[in-house]
């Protein structure tokens, strides 16, 4: 036995697990055909639950626009440098052949990251459609949908797009009187509502965007266009057991006056947003509204844009690139990878589990 | 007061004389120090220098856990950092070595450092031929098996 290479599979296979399961998620996918132990590990429940309690948690930034799902890396490191090259602090990376699918939205929940191309069999749980409100429930595999009819009264006006957080998803809801998080829980198939009180801050206030903050909080996003000068602000829910509790205090993380006399279109018309509350830095991008405005306009192909703005309000416009289709995005979405992953011929059982079929 | 003071015996023979604070961080030693009143315990599978390294690790948490008190989180921090350094600073044979003491020991924060680091080189990794040629792992593959899962992966749409 040489001294001079390590052992790594001389080691009890149990002290080999240890250690591989502090190996980051995108790093083992990398290393799946290491050998075929390595392999069969990866796919072993136990040993993926081990994983993502002990591995640490890789944050990634999508993108979806035109039907293409990009990894999206910003360097928030550059953001205060006046001489950095604005072009360089945000890279985006297609995943392969993700065109192909005709993704129209993405969820993330549990590290699963569900695509939905708009098709029946889809392989989301829950999917939305803002004309009527109707939330459908489905099993993968299973090919049958069922309609929920316990929303709770008045949710018929979602401004947001869902996200997942904790095993439940959330949507913004505007009521009359006041804004609200409404929540499904996947457990109990029932849906919640969590008061949002911001409607004080302007009458024009309105909720454009929500977004999931490290896999604990949920940020929210609001515009008011008419005031003088037009503003937006970003809310972060202070409390990490949001999925437990009934009420959610809020604090402010960032107000952005908007310039009147240069309007900056696509600040005003953000419907997807990711912050970094460690680096004081917001990452905004603007979606529909402003996309099939210009459409009409040019039929062009248009420039995507992004906005990073940073710690003193400072605003970065960077261009990422070209769109086409103005109905899917650009959007931004969280997703924290793990090792989870559909089983083929499985279904999805109610607690969220998936047990194989027989 | 005199500390009590235990001796703690490499594969070489070579003899190390510890505080019995310092040597109960691992689990069996406290237990064995416990059962038995012999106060030397010969760890005929350990080298000398592997268990210098584990005494080292050892004397630096004792100290630390002994004089925390209230300032313990900054200390913590510091300590993260000494460990950190402990094992940047050992090669990756003995880095092995180390983890299979701190197992055979059990020494739960020792275990878990060196495990970490092994973790951040597989992670260092590009992609297969560099983790089998960094930790000589036999490629058991074919490519024909290969070929066959990644078809299989691809969605059926």
């Amino acid at each position: 036995m040489t001294k001079e290479t390590l052992r790594l599979l001389e080691l009890p296979w149990d002290l080999v697990i240890e250690i591989i399961s502090r190996v980051p998620a995108t790093s083992l996918s990398r290393l799946r055909f290491t050998c075929k132990r390595w392999y069969v590990l990866f796919k072993d429940e136990e040993f993926i639950k081990k994983h993502s309690d002990k591995a640490a948690k890789q944050h990634m930034v999508l993108m979806l626009r035109d039907h293409r799902v990009y990894s999206m890396n910003v360097n928030l490191h550059g953001i205060h440098d006046k001489f950095v090259d604005p072009q360089t602090l945000v890279n985006l990376k297609a995943f392969d052949n993700s065109g192909r699918f005709g993704i129209r939205n993405i969820f993330h929940c549990d590290g699963l990251m569900l695509c939905e191309n708009g098709s029946i069999k889809l392989v989301v749980q829950l999917s939305d459609y803002k004309q009527n409100t109707k939330f459908f429930l489905g099993y993968e595999n299973n090919n049958s949908w069922r309609c929920l009819d316990d929303i709770p009264a008045k949710c018929n006006s979602i401004t947001s797009k869902g996200v997942s957080l904790k095993g439940n998803a959330y949507w913004t809801v505007a009521k009359e009187e006041e804004d609200v998080l409404l929540s499904f829980d996947f457990s109990t198939e029932r849906f919640g509502e969590i008061g949002i009180p911001f409607r004080s801050i302007g009458v024009d206030c309105c909720l454009t965007a929500l977004s999931v903050v490290r896999e604990e909080q949920l940020a929210v996003l609001y515009k008011m266009r008419f005031t003088h000068p037009p503003k937006i602000e970003i809310w972060l829910t202070t409390d990490d057991k949001i999925d437990q509790t009934k009420v959610v205090s809020w604090s402010k993380f960032l107000s952005l006056e908007l310039d009147e006399n240069n309007p900056q279109k696509g600040l005003s018309c953000v419907t997807s947003f990711f912050i970094d509350d460690e680096k004081k830095a917001a990452v905004l991008s603007p979606g529909l509204r402003v996309m099939r405005e210009l459409e009409y306009r040019n039929k062009r192909n248009r420039v995507t844009n992004v906005y990073i703005v940073g710690e003193d309000n400072l605003v970065m416009k960077i261009p990422v690139g070209e769109y086409r289709l103005h109905y899917v995005g650009p959007f931004i979405y969280n997703y924290v990878p793990s090792l989870v992953q559909i089983q083929h011929g499985g279904v999805m059982t109610r607690e969220g589990k998936r047990k194989n079929r027989h | 007061m005199s500390k009590k003071m235990i001796v703690l015996k490499s594969s070489e023979g070579v003899s190390f004389v510890v505080e019995e604070a310092v040597a109960r961080q691992s689990k069996i030693i406290s237990f064995l120090v416990e059962e038995f009143p012999d106060r030397e315990l010969p760890l005929t599978n350990m080298t000398s220098e592997i268990l210098r390294k584990t005494i080292e690790y050892c004397k630096k948490h004792v100290v630390e856990d002994d004089g925390g008190g209230d300032s313990s989180s900054s200390s913590s921090g510091d300590l993260k950092e000494w460990d950190v350094k402990f094992v940047a600073e050992i090669d990756q044979p003995r880095l092995m070595d180390l983890l299979m003491a701190a197992n055979y020991l059990d020494i739960p924060s020792l275990l878990d450092v060196t495990c970490q680091k092994v973790a951040d080189t597989i992670a260092a990794c590009n992609d297969e031929k560099e983790i089998r040629a960094t930790f000589n792992i036999e490629n058991d593959f074919t490519e024909e098996e290969v070929e066959a899962i990644r078809m299989e992966n691809q969605y059926p749409i």
